[in-house]
């Protein structure tokens, strides 16, 4: 991997995981649609990278789930924010605005 | 055409082709590697597999109905390589050991104990320990096979461990195992790469599907019990098949250390016993040359190479390659020819005989003569020797060993006959063969052997000895004692070892002689006062022997004269001459 590569990556698994407790504060949803989002905006490339960060962050109390029926495949777990996930997410924004600030001011003023 | 099986996942059934089911295992083992218990491995992996049996589903349809390579292809290049899919969140390297399972100092050259069922011939306990000492596991099952033969235990050990000792169950362990660092270039390295199939992955397989057997839920009780009966049969034949391989190549192993032993020793290094008594007491050392290289080359290289063989039909590596064979074909004749060779000059030392008749001189006691056997054995007689050999009635007895300065041959016979004047007499024969008949006297002149007597006795040893560098060239010593009508000998014990088909009238055999007093009469040898059975087996009629055929054809009898009576022909052989008539 190159270092510019490397670099970007690096970048992008920083806000990762605030993106993933974004998009599930909007509505309850379940991996793969987490993982269209990302894919999206190119946050993720391969969506197994997804599932370990889930359980991470479920045990560590920001997220719950509840199973729901599926035609397409095995029940599905939809996962939605405790509210010491969405105390968490909201600092992650303030942190986010502070970051984006600086770092404009930053690179803006070189 | 693929073989395909059933698997479960995420809680649905698919049916996937044996290759593809392979590679979605390995792949999930090792993305379970990266993980820890505690991050919730077994959810995350729940996860995926339900992610993974979702994509299935959407990928199959009613027209494909089957799982393939390209499919689980596909879903792994979705969801990533193991090392992408664990990320930042696999448990760090080095960390893993002690995360999980806390029993390690965390170097890294520590090598776990598992068993490898990757390279098991039955539980992959002797291919785990083998890992952990750093050894090639064939060294470990043949020391395991060696305690089987030897003792016994090797089995029980063998269950304990395999009990004990736990299956390397992902690749990170099989790593460890190796003591490898569980590292991503590792696991990258290992996933995927898989082990030749040797018979015993058959066997083993073969003994999954019989426990396993999935075909005989849908037959009735008889077909189920009578398919039942013919597997188990099957798998206990492979199984006892697979063992007799194991002990032929331990059996070969052990006949090819002993020919190395053998070579060794001739080649004169010390220590080693028998070939130094060969080589010093048979072969003249013109001769050795060529009897070790034969010996090596007929012998040892065909065992090389049947231990090869069946080594690498166990462990399932590949065939051997062509030159091997050749050569060891090439080598078994030359040894042969080279022991033929060998065969003829040893022959020759062998070829002509010489007798050397003395009479001894006698005691002669009133009426009976005592015949006692030195039970002082060759071993008593000289301190420090050791005793290799020893054949009670056999031709060899000897001493070998560092300081050894003379063999023991117990090649020593006592005959009793009767005598034709009043005295008792005694004649002792010593004989030998050699390349001349000059070469077979001095090959005797060598034989030392002692005989004591008194006023009434004679005490006879089993054994006489040649010096150290006097070839042993079928050198014998013989009695024939001559016992006058009215007197006896008495047997001693012990003596079995020395007398020989001594003829007697009751036709006794020489053991049953033994402790009994023989009086010599008119009609032989008899035992008075005692109640021997006659034994009848030669025909023997008193002092006579009779030979009495009769068969439906017509008769042969021997007796005075020699008589043939048949149909057509009629044979009479007398001290009138011979007279034939025929129809």
């Amino acid at each position: 991997m190159s270092n510019l590569e490397n670099t970007k990556a690096q970048m992008r698994k920083g806000v990762l995981e605030f993106c993933i407790l974004s998009i599930i504060s909007r509505q309850e949803v379940y991996p793969s649609d987490i993982i269209e989002k990302l894919k999206e905006s190119k946050l993720i490339v391969v969506e197994g990278t997804l599932y370990p960060m889930l359980t991470r962050l479920k045990n560590a109390g920001l997220l719950s789930y509840s199973w729901q029926e599926s035609t397409s495949g095995p029940p599905r777990k939809y996962f939605k924010l405790t509210p010491l996930g969405e105390q968490f997410l909201k600092e992650l924004q303030g942190t986010w605005n502070e970051l984006v600030n600086s770092v404009n001011k930053t690179t803006n003023n070189l | 055409m693929n073989k395909t099986v059933t698997v479960n996942i995420g809680g649905l059934v698919f049916h996937i082709e044996e290759q593809a089911y392979e590679k979605l295992r390995k792949y999930l083992d090792t993305i379970k590697s990266y993980f820890s218990v505690s991050q919730g491995r077994d959810e995350i992996i729940q996860d995926i597999e339900s992610r993974i049996a979702e994509m299935f589903q959407q990928r199959l349809s009613a027209a494909r109905e089957v799982v393939t390579s390209e499919d689980v292809e596909f879903v792994i290049s979705s969801m990533g390589r193991p090392e992408e899919v664990a990320g930042d969140e696999a448990v760090p390297q080095g960390e893993q050991l002690n995360n999980e399972y806390d029993s390690t100092t965390g170097t890294k050259s520590y090598r776990r104990l598992f068993r490898d069922e990757d390279d098991a011939v039955i539980g992959g306990v002797c291919s785990g320990i083998s890992h952990r000492l750093d050894i090639d596991p064939v060294w470990m099952r043949l020391a395991f096979a060696l305690a089987l033969i030897f003792f016994g235990s090797g089995i029980l050990i063998y269950i304990i461990l395999w009990i004990i000792m736990p299956k390397a169950k992902n690749q990170a362990e099989k790593l460890e195992m190796r003591g490898m660092p569980v590292t991503i270039e590792n696991l990258k390295k290992s996933f995927g790469t898989s082990m030749g199939e040797s018979n015993f992955v058959e066997l083993e397989k073969d003994a999954r599907a019989f426990f396993e057997n999935k075909d005989r839920k849908e037959k009735n009780f008889i077909q189920r019990f009578f398919g039942f009966l013919g597997d188990f049969l099957k798998l206990i034949i492979k199984a006892i098949l697979a063992f007799i391989t194991f002990i032929f190549g331990v059996v070969l192993f052990a006949f090819l250390i002993a020919i190395i032993i053998l070579t060794l020793g001739m080649m004169g290094v010390s220590g080693i016993s028998i070939p130094v008594f060969i080589s010093e007491y048979f072969i003249p050392s013109s001769q050795q040359v060529l009897f070790i290289v034969g010996v090596l080359l007929f012998l040892g290289l065909p065992l090389l190479f049947l231990l090869t063989k069946i080594l690498s039909s166990v462990f399932g590596r590949k065939e051997l390659p062509k030159l091997f064979s050749r050569t060891t074909w090439m080598g078994m004749v030359v040894g042969i020819v080279l022991l033929i060779i060998f065969g003829v000059n040893m022959a020759k030392e062998f070829k002509s005989d010489y007798y050397d008749r003395t009479s001894v001189i006698m005691p002669q006691p009133d009426s009976v003569l005592l015949l006692e056997f030195d039970k002082s054995n060759y071993n008593d007689k000289k301190d420090g020797s050791f005793q290799f050999f020893g054949f009670d009635d056999g031709d060899f007895s000897y001493e070998v060993g560092e300081d050894a300065m003379q063999a023991a041959f117990s090649d020593v016979e006592l005959d009793i006959v009767k005598s034709n004047s009043d005295q008792f007499e005694m004649i002792q024969t010593y004989s030998s063969k050699g390349k001349s008949r000059k070469d077979a006297g001095s090959n005797l002149e060598s034989i030392t052997y002692q005989f004591q007597q008194s006023d009434s006795s004679l005490t006879f040893s089993d054994f006489f000895t040649l010096p150290k560098g006097q070839f042993y060239r079928g050198q014998k010593v013989r009695f024939l004692l001559k016992v006058p009508v009215g007197k006896s000998v008495y047997l001693a014990p012990g003596m079995e070892h020395i007398i020989y088909d001594i003829d007697n009238v009751t036709g006794t055999y020489d053991d049953d002689m033994i402790g009994l007093t023989w009086t010599m009469t008119k009609r032989g040898l008899e035992c008075l006062n005692c109640d021997l059975p006659e034994r009848s087996i030669y025909g023997r009629r008193s002092d006579k022997y009779q030979i009495d055929i009769k068969s439906n054809e017509g008769s042969l009898t021997i007796n005075d004269s020699i008589k043939v009576d048949m149909d057509d022909v009629k044979i009479k052989v007398d001290d009138e001459g011979i007279r034939i008539r025929t129809k």
